[in-house]
C-alpha cells in the first residue's frame, strides 16, 4: 500500500468544486470540494445522511446540483444528462438494486453496455467481466433477482464495467452484505481497479472494510467536508473518533 | 348445452379483445408507471377516425386501419407529451398524475360526443361471414380478433425479448432509475411505449367497430377491463395481462348462464377483489 503514495500525483479525472445540492428546497450537501484521479481508489466516508449519496449522484447527473461545477477529463459537465456521461466513460452502480431483476444475467450485461455502438467490443468487454466474476458466466441464463446478494452485487459491478469506464463509483457496495461478503465486494474493487487501471470513487460507512483498500479519503459530516487526505491516520481510532 | 357452446365462444372472442386492450395498457402502465385512464378514451378516438375514414371518406377498411392506428398511436404520445411528462418533469406524485388522466378521459369522452354525436356509429359497407357450431355461430369478425390477438401478441412479445429496445423497455419497466444509470433515454422509451399500446388498442378499436359499432362511452370499458386484467395478470407482465384478459371475458361470459347481464361489471370487480385478496402480486409475480 504504501509504495503508492510515492508515486507521483496523476491526473485529476473527476474535479467537484463547490458543489452544493439537495432536494427540493432542503439542502443536503454544501459546498463540496472532491477530486479523484486517474488510477485511485477514492473512499467517502461519513455517517448516514451526512451527504454522500447526494453528492455522487449529483456528480452522476442524477440530481442537479444547486451549484457547484463538475469537471470531468477537464471539461465541464454539470447538470450534463447520465447518458451522455456514462459514454464518457463513467459509471455508476447504485445502492441496493443496482441491476434488473426480472432479467437474466447475460440480459443484465448487455444492458450494461447500452450506449455502446460496437457488438464485437462489447462481446469481447462480456468476456472480460464474466473473467473477472467467473460466477457471472456460471449463471448467464439465470434471473438476476433470484441470485444472492453478493453475487448480485458482483453483476451490478460487472454491469458497470460492461462499458470500459475510466472512474466508477460506486455507492455502499457493502450494504446488506455478510461480513465476509464485503471482504470479497472489496477484494473485487481493488482486483478490477489494479487490473483494468480504473479510478473508483466509492461511498461507504463500513470503515473496517474500505479503509484497506482506498487510496485517498475525504470525509462528509451534515453535508460538509471535515476531512481529506490518505486513509492511515483514519485507521488510528482515536483520531477517527474525534471525526465522526 | 347449446348456449353453454355460444357462451364459451364469446368468452373466447371476446377475450381476444380484452387481450389486445390489456397489452397496450399493460406496455403503457408497466413501463412508465403512468395510469392511463385516458387509454380508453385514445382507444375510442382510433375507432372513430377509422369509422370516419371508410363511412365519410369512402376509405378502403384496410386502409382506414393502417391511417387509423398511426392516428391513434400519435394521440397516445399527444397524452403522454403534453398532459403526463409535465407532471413527470415536476416531480409530481402519481396521484397527480392520475387525476390529470380522469381530466383528460373526461375531455376526450365528450369530445367525441360533439364531434361525432352520441348515437352508434357502425359500418355496413364492410361485410362478414357468420359461421354456425350447431346453434352456436361466430363471425368472421371475432376470428379477426383472435387472429389480431395472436399476432400482436407475438409481435409485441418478440420486439420485448429480442430488440434492443424491446430489452430497454423491459428494464425501464423493472427498474426506472437503473435504467438512467446505464444511459436509457428514458423520455424517448416512454414516447415508443405510449405509441406501441395506444396502436395497439386501435387493431382492438378496429374490429369493434365492425363487431359491436361505437359508441362515446366505449372507453370507459375498455381501460376498466384492461386496467383489471393488468393488476390481475400481474403488473409488469404481458403473459399475465394475456391470461387475465381472457380469464374475464370467460368468467364474464359464462357468469351469464346464471347472472343477469348487467352483473357484467361486477363479475369484473369480483375477480379482481378475489385476486387482490388472495394473489395480490397477480397471476404472474416477478422476480
Amino acid at each position: 500500500m504504501s509504495a503508492i503514495h510515492t508515486m507521483p500525483i496523476a491526473e485529476p479525472l473527476l474535479e467537484v468544486r463547490g458543489l452544493s445540492a439537495g432536494y427540493g428546497k432542503r439542502a443536503v450537501v454544501h459546498d463540496v470540494d472532491l477530486t479523484v484521479r486517474a488510477g485511485e481508489i477514492r473512499v467517502l466516508l461519513g455517517h448516514n445522511g451526512a451527504g454522500k449519496t447526494t453528492l455522487v449522484r449529483s456528480v452522476f447527473g442524477l440530481i442537479r446540483p444547486s451549484s457547484g461545477s463538475v469537471r470531468y477529463r477537464g471539461e465541464e459537465i454539470t447538470k450534463r444528462r447520465c447518458a451522455d456521461n456514462v459514454k464518457a466513460g463513467i459509471a455508476l452502480v447504485p445502492q441496493g438494486h443496482g441491476i434488473f431483476r426480472s432479467l437474466t444475467v447475460r440480459e443484465n450485461l448487455e444492458l450494461g453496455a447500452y450506449t455502446a455502438d460496437d457488438p464485437a467490443a462489447t462481446k469481447t468487454n462480456r468476456d472480460a467481466v464474466m473473467d473477472l466474476f467467473p460466477i457471472l458466466r456460471e449463471r448467464a441464463g439465470q434471473i438476476a433477482g433470484t441470485m444472492s446478494g453478493g453475487q448480485q452485487q458482483m453483476l451490478a459491478m460487472g454491469m458497470a464495467l460492461m462499458h470500459r469506464p475510466d472512474v466508477m463509483i460506486l455507492d455502499e457496495p457493502s450494504i446488506g452484505l455478510a461480513p465476509n461478503l464485503v471482504q470479497r465486494v472489496m477484494e473485487a474493487i481493488a482486483e478490477v481497479n489494479r487490473a483494468l487501471r480504473m479510478a473508483v470513487l466509492m461511498v461507504e460507512q463500513n470503515v473496517v472494510h474500505a479503509l484497506p483498500i482506498a487510496q485517498s479519503v475525504t470525509v462528509l459530516r451534515t453535508g460538509r467536508k471535515i476531512y481529506e487526505g490518505a486513509p492511515e491516520p483514519l485507521g488510528d481510532r482515536q483520531y477517527l473518533m474525534t471525526l465522526f | 348445452m347449446d348456449l353453454l357452446i355460444q357462451l364459451t365462444l364469446n368468452g373466447l372472442f371476446n377475450g381476444a379483445h380484452f387481450a389486445l386492450l390489456a397489452m397496450g395498457f399493460a406496455l403503457i402502465f408497466g413501463t412508465t408507471g403512468v395510469v392511463h385512464f385516458a387509454y380508453g378514451p385514445v382507444y375510442a378516438v382510433g375507432a372513430y377516425i377509422v369509422w370516419a375514414l371508410v363511412a365519410l371518406a369512402g376509405l378502403p377498411f384496410w386502409a382506414a386501419v393502417i391511417l387509423g392506428v398511426a392516428a391513434t398511436a400519435a394521440f397516445g404520445v399527444a397524452s403522454y407529451l403534453f398532459i403526463y411528462r409535465p407532471f413527470e418533469i415536476g416531480g409530481s406524485p402519481p396521484f397527480v398524475v392520475l387525476v390529470a388522466s380522469l381530466g383528460l378521459f373526461i375531455v376526450l369522452k365528450n369530445l367525441i360526443g360533439i364531434v361525432f354525436g352520441t348515437d352508434v356509429k357502425t359500418v355496413d359497407s364492410v361485410a362478414y361471414d357468420v359461421h354456425f357450431v350447431g346453434d352456436a355461430f361466430f363471425t368472421t369478425v371475432q376470428v379477426g380478433q383472435v387472429l389480431a390477438a395472436l399476432l400482436v401478441g407475438c409481435g409485441i412479445a418478440l420486439f420485448l425479448r429480442a430488440s434492443r429496445y424491446g430489452k430497454a423497455i423491459r428494464a425501464m419497466a423493472d427498474n426506472r432509475e437503473m435504467a438512467t444509470v446505464i444511459g436509457i433515454d428514458t423520455k424517448r422509451l416512454s414516447i415508443l411505449v405510449f405509441a406501441l399500446g395506444s396502436a395497439v388498442s386501435a387493431v382492438a378499436g378496429s374490429l369493434v367497430l365492425l363487431r359491436d359499432g361505437l359508441n362515446p362511452n366505449m372507453g370507459f370499458g375498455a381501460v376498466f377491463v384492461a386496467f383489471v386484467a393488468v393488476i390481475v395478470g400481474g403488473v409488469g407482465s404481458l403473459r399475465g395481462a394475456v391470461i387475465a384478459g381472457f380469464l374475464l371475458a370467460f368468467v364474464q361470459s359464462l357468469g351469464m348462464w346464471q347472472i343477469p347481464t348487467e352483473w357484467q361489471n361486477t363479475i369484473v370487480f369480483v375477480v379482481l377483489f378475489g385476486f387482490l385478496l388472495a394473489r395480490p402480486s397477480g397471476i404472474v409475480r416477478r422476480a
